[in-house]
């Protein structure tokens, strides 16, 4: 059917107009929307690049560490990935600061707080997902799972609490940048540390590296409540 | 909630109002869908909202043409003609040929052309397949490219 019919059409059936549609519509009581349904109508926020490279990066990973020989290095090459996650992680939390986009909407009924809480929960569960994924990937090695996990862990937390200070202190739009080259100096450093420091990983380090990693944890998890707490600030979350 | 309520009303609206022709009685006929709409909030979390809503209005209409079989029904479809379009011959024309079309097939056109329905959301609605949908768009195209005088709209 032709544009010019289907524009008659629609014109000449249109209705003259409701007279009093706003006095119903705000008396209207209706269902409001549960926290379940909020919760997975964040998925949709998350942006399709962030699974892409999910997936990519587990790809990746995985056919470094099966098809190509080099099982000396497998962990290296995992946690080289890692702060690459917590960048995408940063990348949307930063966002709803940034912008302060449609969430504004839902914060009606919950304030930004539980909505970057939800979609952290989210992107969460799927980094505890991939980082399961690429220990059991990293496993093939003889380290054992404890020390994949603390080798693998610490880039991931270390990249994850300096981007979380970043944008807790700094609030321009071009934060994210300042993110991205922490992230990618991170995970160069570890290439770069696999290549020039072998011995690092080897069994005497290993207090260390567990230190580290309970350190970064609870440096990690003080910065995230630190960014939940700078979000009450925000006048729509005061409500 | 699922729908936009906003949008939606003047879409149910505009579906009750040619039904029956009246402004007043269109409108309390949509409120009275929305209302029965939203007290079955169990088929909402599952089912096809649309075509639900759309089916709830038919029926108000049903009732309401029932209830009032023995009362004149006051038409006040001239309110369309005054301010919807400039061109007011085009708009008869098209209103003409529209009119010469069953009962069933306007409100095919007034789901996909006026409401801005899916295909699939009006087969749900009528619960027939998406290619009977289409079937039936082809014969309502021809149809009223067979209505509409060259002269009154082509020309």
């Amino acid at each position: 059917m032709d544009r010019k019919l289907k524009q008659e059409l629609k014109q000449s059936l249109t209705p003259p107009p409701t007279r009093h549609k706003a006095e119903f519509i705000n008396s209207i009581s209706y269902p409001k929307a549960r926290f379940r349904e909020v919760l997975f109508s964040q998925i949709g926020f998350i942006r399709k690049r962030v699974w892409l490279f999910y997936v990519l990066a587990t790809c990746f990973a995985y056919f470094y560490t099966t098809v190509v020989k080099v099982p000396a290095n497998i962990v290296a090459v995992v946690s080289s990935i890692l702060p690459l996650f917590s960048l995408c992680i940063i990348t949307e939390i930063y966002r709803s600061t940034a912008y302060n986009m449609a969430e504004t909407e839902l914060a009606c009924k919950y304030n930004l707080q539980k909505i970057t809480l939800m979609r952290l929960g989210i992107l969460g569960t799927a980094s505890f997902v991939m980082l399961i994924l690429l220990v059991i990937i990293a496993g093939k090695n003889d380290l054992g799972v404890f020390r994949n996990s603390v080798y693998i862990g610490v880039p991931y937390l270390l990249s994850s609490y300096l981007s979380l200070e970043i944008i807790s202190r700094f609030r321009s739009k071009e934060t994210i940048y300042v993110c991205m080259a922490v992230c990618c100096a991170v995970s160069v450093f570890m290439m770069i540390a696999n290549n020039l420091y072998q011995f690092i990983y080897s069994v005497q380090f290993i207090t260390l590296w567990v230190g580290t990693f309970m350190v970064l944890m609870a440096l990690t998890l003080f910065s995230f409540n630190q960014f939940i707490k700078s979000q009450e600030e925000l006048q729509w979350s005061l409500l | 909630m699922s729908l936009e309520l906003k949008e939606q009303y003047e879409k149910v609206y505009a579906f009750c109002y040619f039904k029956v022709h009246n402004v007043l009685v269109a409108e309390d006929i949509t409120q009275e869908t929305f209302l029965k709409y939203f007290e079955t909030t169990q088929y909402l979390e599952k089912g096809k909202k649309l075509a639900f809503l759309y089916t709830i209005a038919r029926n108000c209409c049903i009732d309401y043409f029932r209830k009032n079989k023995h009362t004149e029904i006051l038409d006040d479809l001239s309110e369309l003609t005054v301010e919807q379009s400039e061109d007011s011959i085009t708009v008869i024309a098209v209103r003409s040929a529209v009119s010469k079309l069953s009962s069933k097939e306007q409100e095919i056109v007034l789901l996909r052309y006026t409401n801005e329905l899916g295909i699939g959301e009006i087969a749900e609605y009528l619960d027939i397949s998406r290619f009977a949908l289409y079937r039936k768009l082809n014969e309502i195209k021809r149809k009223l490219k067979q209505n509409l005088r060259k002269e009154d709209f082509y020309g």
